[in-house]
């Protein structure tokens, strides 16, 4: 099968959307299909395989913070001919409502679309706005899938109609066999936060406002922190005992995030909002870590909580202090949540969601269907119909 | 009578300013409504296009099952009995071909039942195809709601925004 996967963001940007698309290519490639993914590029000099771009981005504020996006005539001409010269059987485009190549590319082409919305904010304000104009490329999705129900509850409020549920996608197998079999219990616990803190909804603040407290109970225990950003303005106002007891790791490779995952004794994820998909959560899921997330609904959809892993009220530091030592204080338990995560997170594995997308696919596909440019209906000659059949 | 004067004033004013300002209004209006209807005769264009693509999808589905299921029947899995029986049920669906008749709907809800009573053990290939039919049937029924949608609205009804294509309606069977 040929594939067209269409990814909104700077694809030399590192981030949720763009690492999903690269990946899947990879999978789809690793199971015989062809693949190309249409990205904008800032450095075109330095584009992974089977990438074409789109041209350079403008920064610009979008759905609450700020993206990099591609949508001049530059873009627009690039579109129309990836699509043209494409022959694609399918075309997957990643943030359909996006004001980026997502919207241009679903402008451009009809035939068998399918798409995958990220977000749980969809800004209604631009959607109203914007109405006519999205409904053109919106019409033409044949299949709409969503990565979590908390993401499928928002395409229905906002733009109406059910979604299929697919998860983001992961490679488990880095993340496995790495960890001691058995839990320690002796010394302190060593509590991990990973992510951009510098943004608020990363909830930093929370955890570190709840660390005095998990000292006062377990002398022993040690924070690491790990993710890029200036780390002392949240340190200021914390004592030197307190301090003293927080590593800090500055911005960590792919590599050293895994062992981290896997020496931890307790993840910590204090997200205050803003998640559609928790693909951290599945990492540490997949790496074996017990788990203490705040109740995002798109936490507990992936963690099924106690099952999969515990869950405290969202910014509550006190009941966040309570529960890390409660947790440390029963390595059974631990124990339990360090042997549940791979299996819970075989169900990311690309294996599972691959395998899932590649239905949708299929099903979105009849005999002889491809994708081809979209002829506006007043341009049309008589009999001469483009339906994307041949 | 002095009222009167004032009153033929306004009237002489209003047929200046106001008149204009008035047309301007009625005009801007008809633009706008103008605007609209093509818009919807647009989109129902769009919306028929993908109703066919779906369908085709649906099409291409079933057939893929009906294949599989032969191919099963044949495969030596099965008893004689059960294998007859899956034989045609599978052959009665890929004779049903074209429009989505009751006839047809019933012919693919039997093929369905007939695979879950023969069918014992996991078989991928037939879950594959099976998965793949319920999630085109069900893209398929959502794309023919979202035109039903508009179909209804009564100025569509009325101006017969959607030319000739005929309503469509949702398939219905048992996957």
């Amino acid at each position: 099968m040929k594939v067209g996967l269409v990814n909104p963001y700077a694809i030399d940007v590192p981030g949720g959307v763009q690492q999903h698309v690269l990946e899947l290519a990879d999978w789809l490639r690793a199971q015989g299909h062809e693949v190309s993914v249409l990205a904008p590029a800032d450095d075109e000099s330095a584009l992974p395989e089977g990438v074409t771009s789109a041209g350079g981005t403008l920064a610009v504020r979008y759905n609450g913070s700020v993206a990099r996006l591609a949508f001049g005539p530059l873009a627009s001409a690039r579109t129309r001919r990836w699509v043209t010269e494409g022959g694609f059987d399918v075309v997957h485009i990643h943030e359909p409502a996006s004001p980026s190549v997502s919207l241009l590319a679903l402008w451009a082409m009809t035939g068998p679309v399918v798409a995958t919305f990220h977000s749980s904010q969809i800004k209604s304000r631009a959607l109203r706005l914007a109405g006519p104009m999205l409904q053109a490329g919106l019409d033409k999705i044949s299949a709409r899938i969503a990565v979590s129900e908390e993401a499928a509850r928002t395409v229905s409020e906002q733009l109406g109609g059910p979604s299929v549920v697919i998860p983001n996608g992961l490679n488990t197998a880095p993340f496995s066999g790495l960890r001691d079999p058995e839990v320690r219990s002796t010394g302190g616990p060593n509590v991990l936060f990973l992510g951009r803190f510098t943004e608020p909804r990363k909830g930093l603040a929370v955890l570190l406002k709840a660390w005095p407290a998990v000292l006062a109970q377990q002398p022993a225990a040690r924070l690491d922190i790990a993710g890029p950003g200036e780390i002392e303005p949240f340190l200021q106002g914390l004592t030197p005992e307190t301090r003293a007891s927080i590593r800090l790791h500055g911005s960590v490779s792919a590599h050293d995030k895994e062992a981290l995952l896997a020496d931890t004794d307790i993840y910590a994820a204090p997200n205050t909002g803003g998640e559609s998909f928790g693909i951290i959560l599945t990492e540490a899921l997949a790496a074996g870590a017990p788990i203490i997330a705040s109740d995002l609904v798109a936490f507990s959809d992936v963690l099924d909580p106690p099952l999969g892993g515990q869950t405290f009220p969202n910014g509550d530091s006190d009941a966040l202090a309570a529960a890390i030592s409660d947790l440390w204080c029963d390595p059974a338990e631990r124990q339990r949540l360090s042997n549940a995560g791979p299996g819970r997170a075989s169900h990311y594995d690309w294996a599972h969601v691959g395998e899932r997308i590649l239905a949708v696919y299929d099903s979105v596909r009849g005999d002889g269907a491809e994708v081809t440019r979209y002829v506006p209906v007043a341009r049309r000659r008589r009999g001469r119909r483009s339906l994307g059949l041949r | 009578m002095s009222q009167l004067l004032d009153a033929g004033e306004a009237g002489a004013a209003l047929g200046s300013v106001e008149l204009w300002l008035v047309g301007i209004a009625i005009l801007a209006l008809l633009l706008a409504l103008g605007w609209w209807l093509s818009f919807t005769a647009v989109r129902l264009d769009r919306l028929h296009t993908r109703n066919e693509a779906t369908e085709a999808a649906l099409d291409a589905q079933v057939v893929r099952r009906a294949e599989a299921a032969v191919g099963y029947a044949y495969g030596g899995d099965l008893n004689p009995a059960s294998a007859e029986l899956l034989l045609d049920a599978a052959t009665r669906a890929l004779e049903q071909q074209g429009e989505w008749t009751q006839e047809r709907c019933d012919a693919e809800s039997e093929l369905t039942q007939m695979l879950a009573v023969v069918v014992d053990s996991p078989n991928p290939a037939l879950t594959a195809t099976a998965e793949r039919v319920a999630l085109a049937r069900r893209f398929h029924n959502e794309a023919i709601g979202q035109t039903l949608t508009v179909r209804r609205r009564r100025v569509v009804r009325l101006l017969h925004l959607a030319g000739h294509t005929p309503m469509p309606a949702a398939v219905i069977f048992d996957d």
